[in-house]
Parts: structure tokens; sequence; C-alpha cells
């Protein structure tokens, strides 16, 4: 339960606060203006290692136009508010909802929900922020489209907002961001731009062709805090002749370092051609059942209660859960090259649908791979009690001695804080993401604050190793940062003289990312 | 807070006792997959048909962890704490009470994460409170 207390923005009396919420309120409307403890409570992070107080924010401000986000961008400006835009607010493991600062305003983008259109023949849709998978999933059903739409797992996340944090899918479009085509932003100042061919008025290729001319800066609004984006192109896949959803897998914990290298060459060569999780057990089989069906003792899972649960439900202690797109002929053919390849692990077992008709880890999985949205995964938040997870997500080539390298380091250090190390490896074309959950009971004070001590000896250990995440979760956005510290941090020189320029008031989403504004750098926060 | 009363009465009832409760019937000991998992898990909560608004909102957004499977999150979460079939919150016999149901949308429980006043308008949250407090 959020705390009760009253939250306001760093630097502001309640009195100052009052009247610039009556400035937002002009802005956009009384009733879309909110700063009541009830509501606020729906926006904090209920999974995070602090409390629910450390991340918590001032106000909430909905918009719903373009012209109406430009307008709380001057209120902000003149008043000193802070903002952190978010989309549908679920990214959850790395935040939720809740701001960085504590005293944040959200401004919560959810009532921007038009898919302002879908191209069919070319294969894109441009969408607003509010536009949950759900719901691009159900309007292009709607209308009969044959596109479909890759999703992040939990299907109630935003498209746009996910593309933005650079997340992961499954179909071969898995790449978010790389799948992004075309953005509109809004500056702090409250200036409108469009990106790429977006640039050229009458263009019929923004959603098409992403590079424009001169220099290439969508990047700069992804894990950032320079703009609000306010529409996104996203490329869409078209409805292929034949999918092959497939697991492999493999019942040996040593293993993974020979598996992931007998992936690379059929990776390059595009043999598989679908996104790729290679799953552990724990997350695998976790959606199923709670822990205390397995082990119900103290500390991290012993590894006999893991192969045991790998028997019991017919998994691998490692499992490649992957697509295999093109005609039925293609298909067949790779996924012959596939077997013969993947034998060379010891006790490999390809998996097919047939093989797993009851099976709801196959079954949430193979919707994904045909682009759609379900919340089984949501499932691992039972995993023990309390709920408590954050997602730890450091990346690496792909490339067995390194993920063998990573797998130690991170299961090794959770294993000795008495927690399990439940993750995946999500492979892309030449690296992979760690993604791992940490999953602690919430209701434990002095779980939760092992669980936060670990994370920070993970993202220490990790990042010393060579291994930076790719993402995280609010409170450990400084620390994350601060590995990336090439030439005594000439890339946060760079991204603060950027976020200088153009938020020269730092009122959007301090410390996102490590980034703070020029006034309050420096200035510990939680 | 108004209603803090029925919320401590309600919360006591899943404190951490019946958190690290065992598994219940249908997870304990089965060397297979939970038995529900022969229902196909399916996207029925977003095709509801009700024509009761509250029944329609509760399948099409709360149905998405709340439907009638272990498979689904929010039931998997209530099978812990909670007996049969009070474990799916439409199929309670005597129904949920509208206010903790209201407060537990708002303010999240445990696992449960809040639902925002965009996520579910006021109006609509009170729709879904009256569906599932009317007794079964």
């Amino acid at each position: 339960m959020a705390d009760q207390k009253t939250v306001l923005p760093p630097g502001l009396n309640s009195a100052e606060f009052k009247l610039a919420l009556k400035a937002l309120a002009a802005a956009v409307g009384d009733q879309w203006v909110k700063s009541d403890a009830g509501t606020i409570a729906a926006y904090r992070d209920p999974y995070a290692t602090l409390d629910d107080y450390a991340f918590l924010p001032s106000a909430v401000i909905s918009p719903a136009s373009v012209e109406e986000v430009q307008k709380v961008l001057k209120v902000a400006n003149e008043t000193n508010v802070p903002l952190w835009p978010v989309s549908t607010g679920k990214n959850y493991a790395y935040g939720g909802p809740a701001p960085r600062m504590k005293g944040t305003a959200v401004l919560d983008l959810r009532r921007m929900n038009r898919i302002i259109e879908v191209n069919e023949k070319l294969g894109y849709v441009f969408v607003e922020p509010g536009v949950s998978y759900f719901d691009l999933y159900q309007h292009l059903r709607s209308i009969g489209s044959k596109l479909w739409v890759d999703c992040a797992a939990p299907g109630w996340g935003s498209v746009l907002g996910n593309a933005l944090e650079r997340g992961a899918g499954y179909t071969p479009y898995g790449d978010h961001w790389g799948n992004q085509c075309g953005l509109e932003v809004i500056l702090a100042n409250g200036e409108i731009i469009r990106t790429g061919m977006g640039g050229v008025p009458k263009s019929k290729a923004w959603g098409a062709f992403k590079y424009g001319f001169g220099p290439y800066v969508d990047g700069m609004f992804t894990q950032s805090n320079l703009g609000v984006v306010t529409k996104m192109g996203m490329w869409l896949m078209g409805e292929p002749p034949a999918v092959k959803p497939m697991v492999i897998q493999f019942p040996r914990e040593d293993s993974l370092a020979q598996i992931v290298d007998a992936v690379l060459p059929l990776r390059k060569a595009g043999i598989f051609n679908g996104g790729m999780m290679l799953s552990g057990i724990l997350w695998e089989g976790g959606g199923i059942s709670p822990r205390t069906r397995w082990y119900d003792g103290k500390g991290a899972m012993p590894a006999s209660a893991i192969s045991q649960m790998a028997r019991d439900l017919d998994m691998g202690w490692w499992n490649l859960v992957t697509g295999l797109y093109g005609t039925e002929a293609l298909i067949a053919s790779n996924f012959e090259i596939i077997r013969d390849a993947m034998s060379s692990v010891p006790g490999a077992k390809v998996v097919t649908e047939s093989d797993r008709p009851t099976d709801p880890a196959f079954a949430y999985r193979k919707k994904l791979m045909m682009g759609e949205p379900n919340m089984y995964e949501f499932n691992l938040i039972n995993w023990v009690p309390g709920g408590g997870h954050i997602a730890f997500s450091p990346a690496l080539p792909l490339d067995g001695a390194e993920a063998e390298k990573v797998y130690s380091l991170c299961s090794n250090t959770v294993h000795a804080a008495g927690f399990d190390w439940m993750g995946e490896f999500a492979c892309q074309l030449r690296s992979c993401l760690q993604v791992q959950f940490l999953p602690f009971n919430r209701t434990d004070p002095d779980e939760r604050k092992r669980a936060h001590e670990t994370f920070h000896k993970l993202v220490g250990l990790c990042g010393d190793a060579g291994y930076g995440e790719y993402r995280t979760q609010l409170g450990f956005m400084d620390a994350v940062a601060k590995m990336y510290n090439f030439n005594d941090n000439s890339f946060m020189r760079l991204n603060e003289a950027i976020k200088d320029a153009l938020d020269p008031k730092g009122i959007l989403a301090p410390g996102k990312s490590g980034i703070w504004p020029k006034a309050i750098r420096g200035v510990p926060h939680a | 807070m108004r209603n803090l009363g029925l919320i401590c009465i309600l919360l006591v009832g899943i404190s951490d006792k019946s958190l690290s409760a065992p598994p219940t019937p249908d997870m304990d000991g089965s060397k297979t997959m939970p038995s529900d998992a022969a229902e196909p898990f399916s996207h029925k909560p977003l095709r509801s048909t009700a024509t009761d608004i509250g029944q329609r909102l509760f399948e099409t957004k709360c149905g998405i962890c709340h439907s009638n499977s272990s498979l689904y999150a929010g039931t998997q979460m209530l099978a812990r704490r909670t007996k049969g079939n009070d474990k799916v919150l439409a199929l309670r016999k005597e129904g949920v009470p509208a206010e903790y149901v209201k407060h537990v949308v708002r303010n999240g429980l445990v696992e449960m994460p809040p639902l925002s006043r965009n996520d579910l308008t006021d109006q609509e949250l009170d729709a879904v409170a009256a569906y599932l407090a009317r007794a079964k």
C-alpha cells in the first residue's frame, strides 16, 4: 500500500505546488490532474526492492492530445514541476509507472491511444503511446488485417513504450526498437519534431524508410529524458505461409556453452529465423505453479529439486524456445539442419506442438511466436510469496564461453544470497541478454533489503567483468550508468550536454538512465 | 482511510501464514500438468459477450489475470490463499465485497499491481465491483 504522506516535487513548497496544479488543470482539465493519495497509489512500483515511498509521484497528469502535452510542458517549465512520461505504465520489473525521482509528476499518456494508421500493403502501423499490445492485436484482427504484432510477453504493455525501452519479442521482428520507423517527439520546449522521412511534409515514406537525411536522432529518444514521444511507426510482419513453434530441451545445466555455440552458426546463416529464448527451467516451468510445489525449504532451490522439477514437467534444464518461419518446405528443410546440429549437445530433445498439446508454457510461447498477446508470463510473480521481482539484464555476445561466465557469476551470486536464478537468455543475431528475474518476498523487509544488496552486487560484478545491463529498474539506474564509464565517463558527459541543451530546466524524467538535470546533478537519490 | 477496518480484516486472512501455505490440491503432488491445464489457454476474456457492463469489463480488463484457470496469474495467486473455487473471483458464492474490490484495484495487494483511473475509470470500477459483489 502506498505511503499516505504528501509528496511534493523537490524544491517546491505546497503553496507553489498547488498553484502549479491549478495551471496544469487549466491545460488539460480538472479531472485529468490528480494529486490525491488514492490516485498516486496506483503509480507506485509494487515489485521494487525499496519501499513504495522511494519512488512515489506527487501528481498524475493525463493529457489526451499533442496540444495538451505541449501545454503541460509549458506549465512544467514555468513552475518547475518535473514530469515522468509513461505510456501504459506496465514496465514492471523495471519500475512500472513510478518515476525515478520521488515527487516527479507522472505524465500518463494512456489516454493517447489512437492507432493512427495501419498500412497493410507495406506492413507498418503508427500508434500513440497508450496503445497496448492487446489493443493493437484486437484492432488488427477486427479489420481483417494479416499483419502480426510482435508482443512483449505480458500483453498489457505499450507498443511504443516497450520499443522505446528497447524490449524484445518472439517473432522475426523481436527486436522492437530495430523495427521502429519514424517518431513524432515533443521537445521540452514544446516544439514538435518528426524524425526520418516525417521531416518532409509530403513524404509517403515516414513509416517505410528510417533514416531520412542528416543525423539519425531517433535513438536519442530511447531510454532517455529528452522529449515526449507521441507517435511511432512500427514495422509489422505479414503472416507467413507457415510457422513451426519448437522447443529444444537440454537436460544438463553444464551444457549452456555448448548450446550457445551450436546456435550461433545457425543464427548467422538465417536457419534460426525467429525470436529466440534460451530459458532456464525455473522460468520455463515457473508459471505452471509456485515454487512450493517443488521445494519448500529456505535459501536457493537446490540442484536436486531443480532437476526433479525439470523431470516432472518433462522439460529441459535449458529450453531453447523459438519458431521457424517461411514455407512448409523451407521450414522442413531448416528443421532437419537444426535437429542435426543441435544433437551435438548431450541429451538434446526437439519438441514440437504435437508433443505438448496441454503444456501451457508451450502454448503461451506459441501465441507470442504468432503475434498473439497474453499474460501467462506474469504468473512468474507467484513463484515466491510476496511477488517482489526486478530484472537483471546484462548484454553479452552470443558466445558459449561468455554465456557460461555470466551465468556462473549471476547464479553463484544470487544462490549465495539465498535467491533462485530464474532467467532466460534472449538470443539475438550476435548478442544475447541474460534476462534474470530476482524473485523475493516483498512483504519481508529483510529479504527485500537482501535482494537490493544482491542486485547492486550483480551490477558491480557483471559491470567489472564487462557486462553492462541493457535496461534496469529505477533504483539501479545510476549504478548501471556508472558501468558505461569509458574514457572517464565521456558517454555520460555527452548525455548531460545534450540534456542541458534540450531541457535546460530539467523538467523531463530526472534521473532516467542515470541522466540528471544540471541543477540536481550529484545530489543523492534513493 | 474509510475502509481500513474491512481491509485489515480481509488482509489478516491472507497474511504470512497463508502466503506460505502448502500448494492447493490442484497443484499438490501432481506429476503432470495441473488439472485445469487441459482447458485451452484461450483469449476468451478479450471477447466477452456478457450483456452486464460490470461482467463485460471484468472479463476483458480483469480476466487477463483472473479467468477460470490457475494458468492466469491472479487466479494462481488466489489459489495459494484460498480454498476450492474461491480462487476464481467471479465464482465466489457469496460475492466479493464491493469496497474491498475497489480498494485492492486502486492500491494493489501484495503481488497484484494497482490499476489506475486511466486503466479503469471510477465508473467502470463501480460496475466491476457491483458485478463481483453479487452472490453467484
